[in-house]
């Protein structure tokens, strides 16, 4: 079953900087590891990721730069910076928290 | 004869130039394109058939750069706008169009003739036949918006998103 689109968003950012946060990545792969990752639950549409790259470059939560790759092309590689890392540990946080009060309320309905 | 390197770098080429970071974000979209047809190659596929699912995925250029305009300029902003009213109107109709084609036709549409009445303003200025002309330009630019083929409902659309702008008539019912 396919996640919601707004959940989609929502967790584009903790699962990019966890990726990165495993090691520098570039686009394509990216969405591979996701869909990998995410047993295919989770699949991006190809487009989505790159404005969201950008984003995130900008903000500094990730930082770039070009490497030649082996089929000699050029690549973009991103890594996770400081701040992205303390945003990475924030946001685990809370989906945590979150997923920790979801569990709370488990069968506790009132008779 | 399909020249797959060809078709990669024209489909490139369709990317806009206007942005500043237009040429990075080429190099790296087609980075990506090759990466994908590299692995629908392997699969079995033809570099034709390759090169288009791996484009088809990665959406239409137009697409992908109305999602990096998005909250860039006013203009961006207007296609926007009018797009929601296209698409509120378009689901109200039941009715299938595309609105992000539909709406940048519109605001440029608007402002070729908005651009067209303001030169002849100025160079009819003195004339006695100014507001003649002007009426003139006003009709042709109606009639050519109402006119424009597949998009007869502009001009309502128009008239809701002027109203939208304007902050007046919020969600009325269909007319």
């Amino acid at each position: 079953m396919a996640l919601p689109k707004d959940l989609v968003a929502a967790s584009a950012t903790p699962l990019i900087l966890s990726i990165l946060h495993n090691g520098d990545s570039y686009g394509y792969d990216i969405i591979q590891q996701v869909r990998e990752f995410s047993g295919g639950e989770l699949e991006w549409a190809d487009g989505m990721l790159y404005p969201i790259l950008h984003r995130l470059e900008k903000k500094q939560f990730i930082e770039s730069y070009w490497e030649k790759a082996e089929s000699g092309r050029k690549r973009k590689y991103y890594r996770i910076s400081k701040g992205g890392l303390e945003e990475l540990v924030q946001q685990r946080n809370n989906w945590e928290k979150l997923s920790q009060i979801l569990q709370n309320l488990k069968g506790k309905h009132h008779v | 004869m399909f020249n797959l390197e060809t078709a990669v770098d024209e489909w490139c080429q369709g990317i806009g130039n206007s942005q500043g970071e237009s040429s990075e974000l080429k190099e790296e979209l087609k980075d990506h394109l090759y990466c994908e047809i590299e692995a629908l190659l392997e699969e079995g596929l033809s570099d034709q058939q390759a090169f288009s699912l791996a484009t088809k995925k990665l959406g239409q250029p137009d697409a992908l750069l109305d999602e990096y305009s998005k909250n860039r300029n006013i203009f961006s902003k207007m296609c926007n706008s009018t797009e929601a009213s296209l698409s509120e109107y378009s689901q109200q109709r039941n009715h299938v169009m595309s609105y992000k084609q539909s709406s940048k036709r519109i605001i440029g549409q608007s402002l070729l003739w908005a651009a067209a009445m303001l030169s002849s303003a100025l160079l009819l200025g003195e004339s006695e036949r100014y507001s003649f002309y002007l009426l003139l330009l006003i009709a042709i630019s109606t009639t050519s918006i109402a006119m424009d083929p597949g998009h007869k409902e502009v001009l309502k659309i128009e008239r809701r998103y002027i109203c939208r702008l304007l902050g007046i008539g919020k969600n009325r019912g269909t007319p």
